[in-house]
């Protein structure tokens, strides 16, 4: 066995992994946002976004404006959740409390915010704003969380590929 | 003995002649050195680190607490990455195994394959930029079965080494 043969080929394995996250890693830092890149799992902003949507954040903005569609994330629950800022307040120093909607629900999102609260701090809770998005591409990734067969259809697909591939 | 690849595949090819060059030349008495080569392992497994590193903060931690830790990592990982670009295009330039013989010759080689192209292009290099650049026709050293015959690779580098010299002496 030569070692900085092995050595060598586990690096490229390294480098595919270790790019993928710090492109992600780089994103989010410029973004300032978490999660910079999500998928729309709920159909609460339809018409303006299907489930499978793509979304692109930004979260550089001071304060939120009134219809900018938002990303946020209620404490002790980890599901981000797409809404549109219906109301807002703000003071000097740049605290604001934002009330939000989905476009296709009935009613605000005050009983969606639990624990008595019934506004958003900008500061806290937003993960970020939309600034851009793709139609159904994330619906692979829906599929397959919530469907175990694709995931093993995925994960032989993966393996096949990589036992048939060059290098 | 080694296992039989398919002829037709470039990087197969390509993987197998490089893998086979060390051999070769240690035949000829030269000893393999592996400055090159340790150096960009060094830069690449620091460039894994520091990816590792930043993986395992954003597991443990929430993304605000080390957020200045992250932007130190994601910094150095592209400070790094443009180093080992750097490196593998300028320092190492293609060359896949460098040696030193006991009357003190040093011998450089670099190779590449043309897109599509059954050569393997083959450039050696002494350190008194005496360049031999030649290609070798794959079929003479594999047989149809796709077995590298080591001796015939063993007589073709033997032969361009005496050309190399001669070249030297003029």
């Amino acid at each position: 066995m030569n070692l900085r043969l092995e050595l060598t080929r586990f690096l490229k394995l390294c480098f595919v992994l270790s790019s993928a996250f710090m492109f992600w890693k780089g994103l989010s830092i410029a973004t300032n946002s978490h999660s910079p890149i999500v998928v729309v799992l709920s159909g609460s902003m339809e018409p303006a976004f299907q489930r499978g949507d793509v979304l692109f954040l930004w979260n550089r903005n001071e304060r939120s404006k009134v219809g900018d569609v938002v990303i946020y994330e209620v404490q002790d629950k980890s599901i981000p959740i797409v809404h549109r800022v219906l109301r807002e307040h703000h003071n000097d120093k740049n605290k604001q409390l934002l009330l939000t909607k989905g476009d296709n629900n009935a009613g605000d999102d005050i009983p969606l915010y639990g624990r008595k609260k019934i506004y958003l701090q900008k500061e806290r809770d937003i993960v970020g704003t939309v600034k851009g998005y793709v139609p159904q591409l994330g619906y692979v990734t829906i599929w397959i969380s919530e469907n175990k067969y694709a995931k093993l259809a995925l994960m032989g697909f993966l393996g096949i590929s990589a036992l048939l591939s060059n290098e | 003995m080694s296992k039989p690849i398919n002829i037709y595949s470039i990087p197969e090819l390509r993987q197998t002649l490089d893998e086979a060059l060390p051999g070769i030349f240690s035949r000829y008495e030269f000893n393999q050195s592996f400055r090159l080569i340790d150096s960009q392992l060094v830069i690449g497994y620091g460039i894994a680190l520091v990816a590792a590193a930043s993986f395992l903060l954003d597991k443990k931690f929430e993304f605000e607490e080390v957020l200045t830790y992250q932007k130190i990592l994601v910094g150095s990982y592209m400070v790094l990455s443009t180093v080992y670009w750097y490196f593998t295009k300028f320092v190492q330039k293609g060359i896949t195994y460098e040696g030193v013989n006991k009357k003190g010759t040093s011998i450089a080689v670099k190779t590449f394959f043309e897109n599509n192209e059954p050569l393997y292009h083959i450039t050696f290099m002494t350190q008194d930029d005496f360049d031999l650049k030649t290609a070798l026709p794959v079929n003479k050293v594999f047989n149809e079965h796709g077995y590298l015959q080591t001796d015939l690779l063993y007589q073709w580098i033997g032969q361009q080494l005496t050309i190399l010299e001669t070249k030297k002496a003029k």
